[in-house]
């Protein structure tokens, strides 16, 4: 990635992305981890940049923009990445920044998910545009993603406004050539100008005379883009059949094409908002029917068929309101190709050799388990038993849980979560139940990176109503999930800044909470105890569940093994039944270890009920 | 080298045992021939013990990162219950090579057999080459490795095919990982030569007839 101008590597969108970061000169780069944007920051801390960039993981989206905004004011060019649902964590910051504008470039990276593979949501954060005001940009390749990050800076400093880069997965994910262009010395602050009409918010007179600028910012945006950038809109081949795509669903729309021989005139959007209503009204001329193929929201039909309806065009639109294209998941070249025939007669919907027998043979499915020694699965067990020898059964203690690592609980056997919803609303959801009424216990389970990003409000709110129930985080010291990012708690930090560490317990106490505790969970019966215990007792009570991530930690400390004494394994099933750990498979009758996986946790030694399973060892 | 307009790799497998690293070591050997790749992956999730499925596609002609179903060439099976979820993707007379390797989901209790796994991909419309890509790293004192041994085996075919010629290989060993270069390397080879072995004549003019 640090390779010179000129030269062609094959690069992960995500990598594009970050080249394209250094290539524009960005001095302020900043983010909150999240699957499918993680890889831009984490290949910038991989492959290292010069001491001028601040490269480092915010603590979450809405204060990343802020950082970032704060620096475009001064002039710096500034770049900040989420994935789709942090944008919605962003959007007042953002929403306002389009009245303030900027001075620096500033890219917005916003990495939806159509699929979804690994979000929340199918949310299509091209309606950004819309809402917040500001130009959106979307790229088709990994080339693209490169050229079209380093145009975004320079139209964000055209505009002075903002740039949302909206990407999908397939772009993100993909690994294609890239041929790098050169790198601009990083542009940092200049100075800050004073001006309060233009950024401060609090005057109605400024904030309305600052929305005219913006809407005349957003008049010239269409040219503005057609003379920076050149990863165009543009239209291939020519006919009355049209089909206008954008981003990933255009290469599935070139192939099909390709493969059909057939004349069609392919629109390809890079431009999402403000529409360019004067490329399109030139690119649809002539045509009678319009097939409009992308993915998420039908985002692009509802801006064709408005710029139809003005210019009293009679052309047939076909794409998701019309069913043409399926409303929900992620599109394929099978999905586009069946749109395409079925709007053109004559051509074959299916190429002969995907002509396949259905598959015949079921194996079973494999959802992604916590991980052999997972400190959160020693956690839950002891839960799930303090809650009965609290005198409740599991049905009756709800738990609400949080977005990591931690929610792959809701997976048999444990199937232990009740909720997961949003960052940080383990602990407001169980405080509405407890509002609402609820007279039972409740739990609310959150790891420590979702607690700074989001959970530490949450807490004051129940403290300061005083609210019945139990928090459980879960810190495993990392943002474990999207690979093993830093948290606030890290004295040094990927990039070798060193940092001073802010610690769970500190602002757990600071906060006020009626009792806090720590414990390891991998000492289990102490863990089961302060469930049973902290159940039952009133008040806000804090019970920090302490343990390494068991993928690092293997890494760096010498493990003890466990096996299975044969003569004693009765095949009963109960380590697999209560732990699920995978490092645990059942053959010939008898229960093994996998010494590869097995990384000492000593979890299913406890609840083995013949004592069957014994150290074997250290590493 | 022969040319290739367009060839579609699937590799599939449980989340931990290197498909990225295989897909990337794959687009960067037809990288150094002069030959376009791109490389559909699959993060979060399913990352560790998940099911995973990483789509290659190599050629001039290719935009799209997903190979459509039915559609490729080549599956790299690491692991057999992989290998059967995902067999729906390769096309008929495709390859498949997989690693006689089975994990069985945690928790699962269903106990499905390695026999039954292997003799459903026999019956498929396909051509199965069984490699023994896990032992043979576990015997090399290496087990992260098996990827490497799968490797070498594709090169084999893509060498058989006459895609690849014998420069081949000293290309590759530039690739490999710079930790124990000397067992990967020696992996590589290994896979190779497992490959070679138990390719006859008959299925020696099906792999020439893929690429032909």
């Amino acid at each position: 990635m640090k390779a010179p101008e000129g030269v062609r590597i094959a690069l992960m969108g995500n990598e594009a992305i970050a080249r394209g970061f250094l290539e524009a000169g960005a001095s302020v780069i900043t983010g909150y981890p999240g699957t499918p944007s993680s890889e831009v920051i984490t290949s910038l801390h991989e492959y290292g940049v010069s001491s001028e960039i601040f490269v480092e993981w915010a603590i979450n989206e809405r204060v990343a923009f802020e950082i970032a905004y704060g620096a475009a004011i001064c002039g710096a060019r500034a770049a900040v990445t989420m994935k789709a649902p942090g944008a919605s964590v962003a959007l007042d910051p953002i929403v306002s920044s389009a009245y303030g504008g900027v001075e620096g470039g500033l890219v917005v990276l916003v990495a939806d998910d159509p699929g979804p593979h690994t979000t929340q949501t199918e949310q299509d954060d091209r309606w950004l545009g819309f809402l917040a005001k500001l130009p959106v940009v979307t790229p088709s390749s990994p080339q693209e993603a490169k050229d079209l990050t380093v145009s975004a800076f320079d139209i964000s400093e055209e505009l002075k406004l903002p740039v949302i880069l909206r990407t999908t997965t397939r772009v993100n994910h993909t690994v294609g050539e890239v041929l790098l262009g050169p790198v601009r010395p990083p542009k940092r602050t200049a100075g800050f100008v004073k001006d309060i009409p233009r950024f401060v918010r609090a005057g109605m007179s400024w904030n309305l005379e600052r929305h005219r600028w913006l809407n005349k910012q957003l008049d010239i945006a269409e040219d503005v883009f057609d003379r920076i950038s050149p990863v165009r809109n543009t239209v291939e081949g020519s006919g009355r059949f049209c089909v206008v795509t954008e981003g990933a669903a255009y290469n599935y729309v070139r192939e099909v094409v390709d493969e059909l021989g057939i004349e069609v005139r392919v629109v390809k959007l890079s431009l999402l908002f403000p529409p360019p209503r004067k490329f399109l009204t030139e690119a649809l001329d002539g045509c009678s029917d319009i097939l409009v193929v992308e993915e998420l929201d039908p985002y692009l039909e509802l801006v064709v068929k408005s710029l139809l309806k003005d210019r009293g065009s009679t052309a047939r639109v076909y794409g998701k309101v019309s069913g043409s294209i399926p409303l929900e998941g992620e599109l394929s070249r099978g999905l586009v190709r069946r749109a395409m025939t079925s709007l053109l007669p004559g051509t074959p919907s299916s190429a002969p050799q995907e002509v396949q027998p259905r598959q015949a043979l079921k194996v079973p499915p494999r959802p992604p388990p916590m991980c052999p020694g997972c400190p959160h699965r020693s956690m839950y067990v002891a839960m799930l038993i303090g809650i009965s020898r609290a005198g409740y059964k599991r049905g009756e203690v709800p738990v609400f849980g949080d977005i990591g690592c931690y929610a792959l609980a809701s997976q048999p056997p444990l199937e232990a979560i009740w909720t997961e919803h949003s960052m940080g609303a383990s602990i407001s959801m169980a405080m509405g139940a407890k509002v609402a009424g609820f007279r039972g216990p409740v739990i609310a389970v959150i790891g420590d990176s979702t607690f700074y990003h989001a959970g530490i409000q949450p807490l004051i709110e129940a403290v300061h109503k005083r609210v019945d129930m139990l928090v459980v985080i879960a810190d495993n010291s990392v943002v474990a999930m999207t690979g093993h990012q830093s948290t606030p708690a890290w004295s040094t930090l990927e990039s070798g800044r060193k940092a001073r560490p802010v610690i769970v317990e500190d602002i757990v106490r600071a906060v006020g909470v009626d009792y806090l505790e720590v414990v390891d969970p991998y000492d289990i019966d102490k863990m089961i105890n302060a469930f049973e215990r902290l159940i039952k007792q009133p008040g806000v009570k804090v019970l920090v569940s302490k343990h390494p991530c068991a993928l690092l930690e293997a890494r760096s400390r010498s493990l003890r093994r466990y096996r299975v004494i044969d003569e004693k394994c009765t095949g009963c099933l109960a380590c697999i039944k209560v732990t699920g750990c995978p490092a645990l498979f059942y053959e010939n009758g008898k229960v093994s270890i996998s010494a590869d996986d097995c990384v000492g946790c000593g979890l299913c030694a406890r609840f083995c009920p013949y004592k069957a399973i014994e150290v074997a060892g250290n590493e | 080298m022969g040319s290739v307009k367009e060839l579609n790799i699937v590799i599939t497998g449980v989340g931990g045992q290197g498909q990225l690293f295989l897909s990337r070591l794959i687009a960067e050997t037809f990288l150094r021939y002069g030959v376009p790749s791109m490389i559909a992956e699959t993060h979060g999730m399913s990352q560790r013990g998940g099911s995973v499925i990483v789509h290659v596609r190599v050629g001039k002609d290719v935009r799209a990162p997903l190979i459509p179903e039915g559609r490729a060439d080549i599956m790299l099976g690491m692991e057999l219950i992989e290998a059967v979820r995902y067999v729906g993707y390769v096309r008929e007379r495709g390859i498949v090579l997989a690693n006689d390797k089975v994990i069985v989901p945690p928790g699962q209790q269903v106990k499905i057999g390695r026999d039954v796994l292997i003799d459903y991909l026999s019956s498929r419309p396909i051509r199965l080459f069984l490699i023994p890509s896990s032992s043979r790293a576990a015997s090399l004192g290496i087990p992260l490795s098996a990827n490497i041994h799968m490797f070498g085996a594709l090169v084999a075919v893509l060498e058989l095919a006459g895609v690849f010629d014998a420069e081949v290989d000293s290309l590759v060993e530039t690739l490999l990982p710079r930790r124990f270069l000397a067992q990967n390397t020696a992996i590589y080879r290994l896979g190779k030569e497992d490959l070679k072995s138990i390719v006859n004549p008959a299925s020696l003019a099906e792999i020439q007839e893929l690429f032909s």
